[in-house]
């Protein structure tokens, strides 16, 4: 590309985002379908990536548990209401980030202070580096299985994600995560090898049961790791500052809209996909509560063959490094925001190293973790979910709020019904939090299993 | 202008902006989506009424809780695992 004269108070990064807008606006200004499915492409990315991105290794664990632990249940289609519950707090993340073309993060300082953005900072912060230890896990642990060393399936992760990170260019991070992403879906032919019952499953859909054992303190458990597998606070944070970092503005809400929808509904069938797949464990009664990511892939190979557990070992590696990329950026943008350093993937890396040192070392520092040996990661995979739900409420008070604050949104403020249903999500995650609450301190309550 | 139609046609004409110069990225953003803007125009601190703030303290409350009781459930499951061996 030939030298061109600077623009005094323009950067790097409003070149490279003007270059994308540029291609947005001339898409739009075409007709025909293959304009209009080209102009679709070029805005999908961030809704897609944070949906698949929180179908992650803790996540893909959390539902194979349940599909070996209750088979063909409730926990399918309470699954589908858990990402129901995901497109509508993400779609405010959207409107956010179009309107005011800021993150998640710097909002929170600019419109309640200091005092009680750190709060927030501080429940991303530990809620994104445990989550980030369980996908190293993940990936070690899916690797695992083809007789990979940890040391090298670790190494070889953080180097995918500093790749990732350091591609220069916002596009080319969001497509180059996206092709892994894709991956995600590999839990879908793994489904079909169990050859399920597929009346069962149109049954349980449509009938919101049954619950073997009904209501325990195993299942309450599960319940609760399965909402904290759909809805967790590092979303908000990532989509906003995604979108942002992309340059979507208003006129592109509806394309992102659909883009939050597709990774809802892609995230949503990958989930299913992993659950029907782990149900042979149940129907066999292996006893599988205590069930670590390889494990599951090798229980399985009996009833799906070598092939179907290297794709189901295969997954949950995948799982694990598109979170670590999406999560790990999450951090990278939350640290930029508060801190005023340069926060785009649009920035080379002389410009903002030290969001590119937040991005690459935090993942290092969580996958070092990982090989440590005997360090407590079962129970790190224990909590990480059940952190994720109760950190969750709060998070969403700043979201409604910041949803209906004119001065910030605009005209993009969310409507009753949106304002409804957001409330609701939140009571349903502080009851969920509460129950599982006093369940873990009054055991006797509910029946163990 | 003569449109070009095709998926060739199109990737041509999105490559880049033929304009010389760099007026053109002011013709494209946003003026709020310029780094420089968005350095210099902050939102101010907004007014928290009172249910705004119970609202807030009790959420604070809620993940403290909550941390305990997770603090706890660990320390159950540690224990109980120690006793087994």
């Amino acid at each position: 590309m030939s030298a061109q004269p600077r623009t005094p108070g323009i950067t790097t990064e409003d070149r490279k985002r003007a270059v994308d807008r540029h291609r947005i606006g001339l898409l739009r200004t075409r007709s025909g379908r293959l304009n209009r499915f080209l102009l679709l492409l070029a805005i999908v990315g961030p809704g897609i990536l944070v949906m698949l991105g929180e179908n992650d290794a803790p996540s893909m664990l959390s539902y194979a548990a349940t599909g070996s632990q209750f088979g063909v249940s409730l926990f399918l289609p309470f699954v589908v209401l858990t990402f129901a519950m995901a497109y509508i707090v993400q779609e405010m993340t959207v409107r956010l980030g179009m309107a005011t073309h800021r993150g998640h993060a710097e909002l929170i300082f600019d419109r309640f202070g200091r005092f009680w953005a750190w709060f927030a900072m501080a429940d991303l912060t530990v809620g994104n580096f445990l989550t980030l230890v369980t996908e190293f896990i993940g990936i070690r642990a899916g690797l695992g299985f083809f007789g990979i060393p940890p040391a090298v399936a670790v190494s070889a992760a953080v180097a995918v994600v500093a790749v990732a990170a350091l591609s220069g260019r916002y596009r080319t991070w969001e497509r180059l995560t996206l092709s892994l992403a894709v991956f995600n879906l590999m839990f879908i032919p793994v489904a079909f090898l169990v050859h399920p019952n597929w009346g069962a499953v149109g049954h349980a859909m449509l009938t919101w049961g049954p619950l073997p054992g009904g209501l325990s303190s195993n299942s309450l458990l599960i319940l609760v790791a399965d909402i904290g597998a759909t809805v967790t606070p590092w979303m908000l944070f990532f989509q906003q500052s995604a979108v942002a970092d992309k340059g979507l503005t208003s006129p592109d809400l509806q394309s992102g809209r659909i883009d939050t929808a597709l990774g809802a509904l892609f995230a949503t069938i990958a989930a299913l996909a992993t659950i029907i797949a782990t149900v042979p464990l149940f129907t066999h009664k292996i006893s599988a509560a205590n069930f670590q990511a390889a494990q599951f892939a090798q229980a399985l190979q009996p009833y799906i063959g070598r092939f179907g557990a290297s794709l189901f070992a295969l997954g949950i590696f995948e799982a694990g490094l598109v979170a670590a990329i999406t999560i790990s950026t999450s951090s990278a943008y939350a640290y930029g925001e508060v801190s005023g350093a340069a926060h785009s993937l649009n920035r080379p890396l002389g410009e903002a190293w030290p969001f590119y040192s937040v991005f690459v070392l935090g993942a290092a520092t969580a996958g070092a973790i990982v090989l440590i040996p005997g360090a407590p990661l079962e129970y790190i995979v224990l909590v990480v979910n059940v952190i994720a739900v109760l950190a969750m409420p709060p998070a969403l008070v700043f979201l409604y709020l910041l949803c209906n604050d004119r001065e910030v949104v605009g005209d993009l403020t969310s409507s009753r019904l949106a304002n409804l249903i957001t409330g609701a999500v939140v009571v349903f995650l502080t009851v969920a939090g509460l129950f599982f609450a006093v369940t873990t301190l009054f055991p006797s309550l509910l029946p163990p299993a | 202008m003569e449109i070009e139609t095709g998926i060739g046609g199109v990737s041509a004409q999105l490559a880049a902006p033929a304009e010389s110069g760099e007026t053109w990225v002011l013709d494209v953003l946003e003026p709020d989506q310029l780094v420089a803007a968005k350095e210099k125009e902050r939102y101010g601190l907004r007014e928290l009424g009172l249910g705004t703030r119970i609202l807030m303290w009790g959420m604070r409350a809620y993940v403290l809780f909550m941390t305990v009781v997770v603090a706890y459930q660990i320390w159950t499951t540690v224990t109980h695992a120690a006793a087994g061996n």
